[in-house]
């Protein structure tokens, strides 16, 4: 096991490096530079441009120099947790970013785990007291929730929260707490305004991962060794937990690293609808306005989240099902 | 130890480079960020000099088996590494355990990863990895030391028994020595 937690650990140092070349030369790749978009809307303002003053800005952030010498800088600086400079803010990214970062983490792992909270049991239920009446309304339920566009469920959900807890429209805490240093007080204020995007998140995965359970245990439930077990008098519930669920969540493990990606880029557009102090509208906003570091940092985040989550999704399921699946059968 | 029996096995070289270079890339590029920093906060010490120190493990790891001699026989398996030798006797196996390791991708693509095989003894444990030559002779001898002690084998080892061509359950023909066996 240590063995291949290590050679797995290992595969992330240069799947990461090729991530952010790749992220560097595609946020290098629309024309001009962040300098030249700012000439441009110093012009459509009518305002002078001042070219010492813009030659001395592109020296200052480095422009003038080679793409690979660009790159590496930034790359070092990664690997340091340097983010490199806000152009449009004139900030460190670390600066600018501020908690957006931690409150995207919080945000997606919120809404991974209440995906998980709810399909699994669900899931679980229905396969077991499959064509029931409840395995019909629970179902239901479910692709209520994926059929249901996401900025309307938060849209609905933002009024309500207001009409029933008096929680405030939008953020992810009172106004008050925004930029604020960290306190018992803020932490609450996230909590109290946290389960709406979760929810909204949330949704959008569940009823898929309920039906893909499903689908999964009851094929197993309808295995040999399930029926034998039945006929030795094993009680169901510990028949239930020993093989077939150990079998059957294996999609659910290996979503992790999917899930993660989908939660993030759904929770772009949620941080939108539901005005989120998360990563989302930033980066929006930088990919725009060509603030190259401060996009590159946000991608980068994000994809090793996402590399983190195959990771941990491939060491659960080497432990959760160690059975291996030959076409062929061994080669000799 | 019957000699004229006796089967020797070795982690074949070729197949422990992969390894060698997992672990140098490993050190190397831990220690190579903290030496080339001006500055090491407490996070990269712990986040780099923690990836060096676990892959320079790795690598000790990968050179005890290099140096590791697996015998086989009827009576038992012996193995002998610069440091110790290890013997288990067929009929002291108390427990078995074969199991897959790959990425999600390697088994969608049912190609790649490696097998490991525990044999548990009286307080004592053997590892072997898929990569050992005559790993299939070597997984034969104990799933019939195994059926012979009465030892059960869970359904996910009884699965990857099969899957490699030998019945746990049944008397199945010993493998002929399989160099080349690879997942």
């Amino acid at each position: 096991m240590l063995a291949y937690t290590l050679r797995r650990l290992l595969i992330m140092i240069p799947t990461l490096a090729v991530i952010s070349f790749i992220i560097f030369v595609i946020i290098q790749l629309p024309p001009g530079d962040y300098l030249e978009t700012y000439i441009a809307e110093l012009q459509a303002q009518g305002e002078a441009v001042d070219p010492s003053k813009i030659a001395f800005l592109r020296e200052q952030y480095g422009l003038d120099k080679p793409f690979m010498e660009q790159y590496a800088h930034w790359a070092w600086g990664l690997v340091h947790g340097d983010l490199g400079y806000s152009f449009e803010y004139r900030l460190p990214v670390t600066e600018v970013v501020g908690d957006r970062l931690l409150l995207t983490v919080v945000v997606a792992a919120a809404s991974i785990v209440f995906t998980y909270l709810v399909a699994f049991p669900i899931g679980v239920y229905t396969a077991v007291r499959q064509y029931s009446f409840g395995d019909y309304s629970l179902s239901f339920i479910g692709l209520l929730g994926l059929a249901t566009p996401n900025f309307l469920l938060g849209l609905i959900l933002l009024h309500l929260a207001y009409q029933w807890f008096g929680t405030s429209i939008g953020g992810l805490m009172d106004p008050h707490y925004i930029n604020k240093p960290w306190s018992w007080g803020k932490a609450g204020s996230v909590l109290e305004h946290l389960w709406v995007p979760v929810v909204v998140i949330g949704t959008a995965g569940t009823a898929a991962m309920i039906r893909r359970l499903r689908a999964n245990l009851l094929d197993e439930l309808e295995k040999q060794y399930v029926v034998t077990a039945r006929a030795k008098g094993v009680p169901p519930l510990k028949l239930l937990f020993k093989y077939p669920l150990r079998l059957a969540i294996n999609p659910f493990i290996a979503d992790i690293g999917n899930l993660l990606p989908q939660v993030i880029s759904g929770a772009a557009v949620i941080s939108v609808v539901l005005d989120l102090n998360t990563t989302g509208q930033m980066l929006v906003s930088a990919l725009q306005s060509q603030d190259m570091y401060l996009a590159g940092s946000f991608l980068m985040f994000q994809s090793l989240l996402v590399v983190i989550g195959v990771y941990v999704s491939d060491v659960a399921l080497a432990m959760l099902d160690p059975r291996i699946r030959l076409t062929g059968g061994a080669t000799k | 130890m019957t000699e004229a029996a006796t089967v020797f096995y070795r982690y074949p070289p070729n197949r422990l480079v992969g390894d060698y270079l997992r672990a140098g890339v490993g050190v190397a590029f831990g220690l190579a960020i903290l030496l080339a920093s001006d500055k090491v906060t407490w996070v990269m010490g712990l986040i780099f000099g923690g990836l060096a120190l676990a892959f320079g493990l790795f690598g000790l790891r990968t050179l005890r088996q290099h140096m590791t001699e697996v015998a086989v026989n009827e009576d038992g398996i012996f193995t002998r590494t610069p440091t110790a030798t290890r013997t288990l006797a067929w009929s002291e196996l108390e427990g078995l355990r074969l199991r897959y390791f790959g990425s999600h991708r390697q088994r969608k693509s049912k190609n790649g990863g490696f097998l490991e095989l525990t044999l548990y003894g009286p307080a004592k444990r053997m590892r072997f990895e898929s990569s050992i030559s005559g790993f299939r002779d070597i997984a034969w001898w104990s799933s019939r030391a195994a059926r012979h002690n009465g030892v059960s084998l869970d359904p996910a080892t009884a699965g990857n028994f099969l899957a490699i061509g030998i019945d746990a359950d049944g008397e199945t023909p010993r493998p002929l020595a399989d160099p080349d066996f690879e997942l």
